[in-house]
């Protein structure tokens, strides 16, 4: 085994401080390197030393109670500072993870309150048209698979199947949210029609697009 | 000799003699162990793993202290050891203790056995 591993391969395996470690390794480079420059082989030196679990076992033995008792110390708050850097980063992870709800005010950053309300009201009229090429265009990609005549009708007769003719617009609530700097506008829109009122729950990206459709 | 039996009755002299190595003059880690093999006739052949804790419990105590030197050209750096005023007043009490005590022991273990 070359020298410098043979020597960190004792310390690493000895039961005390940080600083002890480096100190015990120094001085036992130096000590080998005196043996060295007196006419002793490295293979001597190995041999008169032992293996690198013997000789740290051999310190160990005979370190005091004071720097095992030190050593232990220092090795419990070593696993305490990892474990409260993990526990720290999960936290953070999972506080990014939770979406945070934010009021949409009349400008927004990406968001003009009165454009949000005006789209949702849009894509109202656009599935009262059936027009789902107009709808999908203005969707997002994840939300143009399910916006296809079938699904949309399936979701329409879970609510009736004759809703009447649309005629007007009641109660509009907006609002906003954000998950993990993702924040996404969402219009709580009433529409009645003459047999019905539904309420339309529509959500929307940064960049205008349609990301969300709900009905009920 | 059982080797643990020897090993018990030599780590209860270790920490006298290596302070009256260091009496005579400062002394690093290999000085030491190489004086204590040659002075013993090989009886004492210390291991560092052994030695440089004894160094350190003596240091902590205040019995000795330790100093790196500057080394002089290629020379390798090297850290010696040597005894405090306290140290020589303990190495003193140590022999005078072991001095009485090996006295002892030897007295009983010359008494004839039945």
């Amino acid at each position: 085994m070359k020298q410098d591993v043979y020597v960190k391969s004792i310390v690493r395996r000895l039961k005390c401080s940080g600083k002890q470690k480096k100190e015990i390794r120094k001085e036992m480079e130096s000590d080998i390197q005196t043996a060295l420059e007196r006419g002793e082989s490295w293979e001597q030196i190995e041999k008169r030393i032992g293996t690198p679990a013997a000789a740290a076992a051999e310190f160990n033995e005979n370190f005091s109670e004071e720097e095992l008792k030190l050593a232990k110390r220092n090795r419990r708050l070593k696993i305490a500072a990892v474990i409260a850097a993990i526990l720290a980063a999960v936290v953070i992870l999972v506080w990014q993870l939770i979406p945070k709800s934010f009021s949409l005010n009349e400008q927004d950053g990406g968001f003009s309150k009165e454009q949000i309300v005006k789209q949702a009201e849009q894509v109202v009229h656009l599935l009262d048209a059936d027009d789902f090429d107009a709808l999908r265009a203005m969707s997002t990609k994840r939300l143009q698979q399910s916006m296809t005549k079938e699904i949309l009708e399936s979701a329409r007769q879970q609510i009736g199947s004759d809703w009447g003719k649309f005629q007007s617009f009641g109660s509009v609530y907006t609002g906003g949210i954000d998950q993990m700097g993702n924040r996404i506008a969402v219009v709580q829109l009433v529409a009645v029609y003459e047999k019905k009122s539904v309420t339309y729950t529509i959500s929307f990206e940064e960049d205008g697009k349609l990301s969300g459709l709900y009905m009920k | 000799m059982q080797p643990k039996f020897e090993q018990q009755m030599k780590k209860g002299v270790l920490d006298m003699l290596v302070l009256k190595l260091l009496a005579q003059e400062k002394k690093y880690g290999y000085q030491l162990i190489s004086e204590l093999r040659e002075k013993s006739g090989e009886v004492i052949s210390l291991k560092e793993g052994t030695l440089y804790p004894i160094l350190y419990r003596l240091e902590d105590e205040g019995l000795i202290e330790s100093r790196w030197n500057e080394p002089k050209g290629r020379e390798v750096s090297r850290k010696y050891y040597d005894i405090t005023d306290k140290g020589k007043q303990v190495l003193c009490e140590m022999f005078t203790l072991w001095s009485s005590f090996s006295e002892t022991i030897k007295g009983i273990m010359e008494e004839e056995s039945v």
